[in-house]
């Protein structure tokens, strides 16, 4: 019985120890600390808002519609070339094989002989 | 001073942040038990109030809002912190990380004279175990000394609510003060 009392007796000791309790004190230069973390999170956000940018579906839309775009004004730009090449360097072909009839540069075969015979 | 906030008055956010530093840090504290950690979350609520400033009506009192944002971002901390525990106790389990991680073995509040330091340090530790609602209602109650009245308009509840919040958390704390009792006696 007695040391029922003790127990319950030590329970509420415990339980007002907090009583009176002060308030306690945010620590020394704490807003000077907070407006550097706010710095801090506003320069990320910028750095990430900028970033963000590429991800966007228009950025990538753009930038493969530019690809395209590039590529069929080179594509457009080569065909416009062969066309309007001299009839000289499209005949180009007649000439090499005249140039190696000149120089006997024909590779001499088998079949060649058979065919003369 | 609200309006001049809204307006994004920097002069007007560092009076804010001087006048209620004391007020949110010391809810934290309570609520966290770890004092670099509700220096983190004192600063969340600040940050939390300038970001979200406009939407303060002015039906409460600002210290109220500043109350409730302070408990939220308390709650969300610990909740997140359980979850890493959990989550490094099965990583323990697999052998990835050996480390074994405590928190400080006994917290102190600072504002509890020298002689009850012992005895308040046993509460807090109790206090750790209680439910939400139970914990809030019981900080706000006894370590920021609001009324119940103020401890419902903060917490959104009854009167009645908080008085069976005290109620229960009080009984809640016999119990594990008892069984503590029983153990080291």
């Amino acid at each position: 019985m007695d040391n029922l009392y003790k127990k319950e007796q030590e329970i509420e000791n415990i339980l007002n120890s907090i009583e009176g309790i002060a308030r306690a004190e945010a620590p020394p230069f704490f807003y000077t600390r907070l407006q550097a973390r706010m710095q801090k999170q506003e320069e990320s956000s910028l750095v990430n808002r900028f970033l963000g940018l590429f991800v966007q579906p228009v950025f990538a839309v753009a930038t493969l519609s530019l690809f395209i775009v590039l590529n069929l004004a080179t594509l457009n730009s080569v065909l416009k070339e062969k066309k309007e090449m001299p009839k000289s360097q499209v005949s180009s072909d007649a000439s090499l094989q005249s140039f190696a009839k000149d120089y006997d540069l024909s590779v001499p075969t088998l079949y060649g002989d058979t065919k003369n015979n | 001073m609200i309006q001049q906030l809204q307006l994004g008055v920097e002069q007007a956010f560092a009076q804010v942040v001087e006048e209620y530093q004391h007020l949110v840090y010391n809810t934290v504290l309570g609520m966290l038990q770890n004092r670099e950690e509700a220096e983190d979350v004192a600063q969340e609520v600040f940050i939390q109030m300038f970001q979200s400033i406009n939407q303060f009506k002015g039906e409460s009192k600002l210290s109220t809002w500043l109350y409730r944002i302070a408990i939220t971002k308390s709650l969300d901390w610990q909740r997140r912190k359980n979850r890493k525990k959990r989550f490094a106790f099965i990583e323990g389990l697999f052998g990835a990380d050996d480390t074994v991680k405590h928190d400080p073995p006994e917290f102190n509040h600072p504002g509890v004279a020298m002689e009850n330091k012992e005895k308040s340090a046993l509460l807090f530790k109790a206090i750790k175990g209680l439910p939400e609602n139970q914990k809030t209602a019981f900080i706000l109650n006894k370590v920021e000394g609001l009324s119940y009245d103020e401890v419902a308009t903060v917490m959104q509840v009854t009167q009645a609510s908080v008085e069976a919040f005290l109620h229960r958390a009080k009984q809640n704390l016999r119990k594990e003060l008892g069984d503590y009792y029983n153990k080291n006696k």
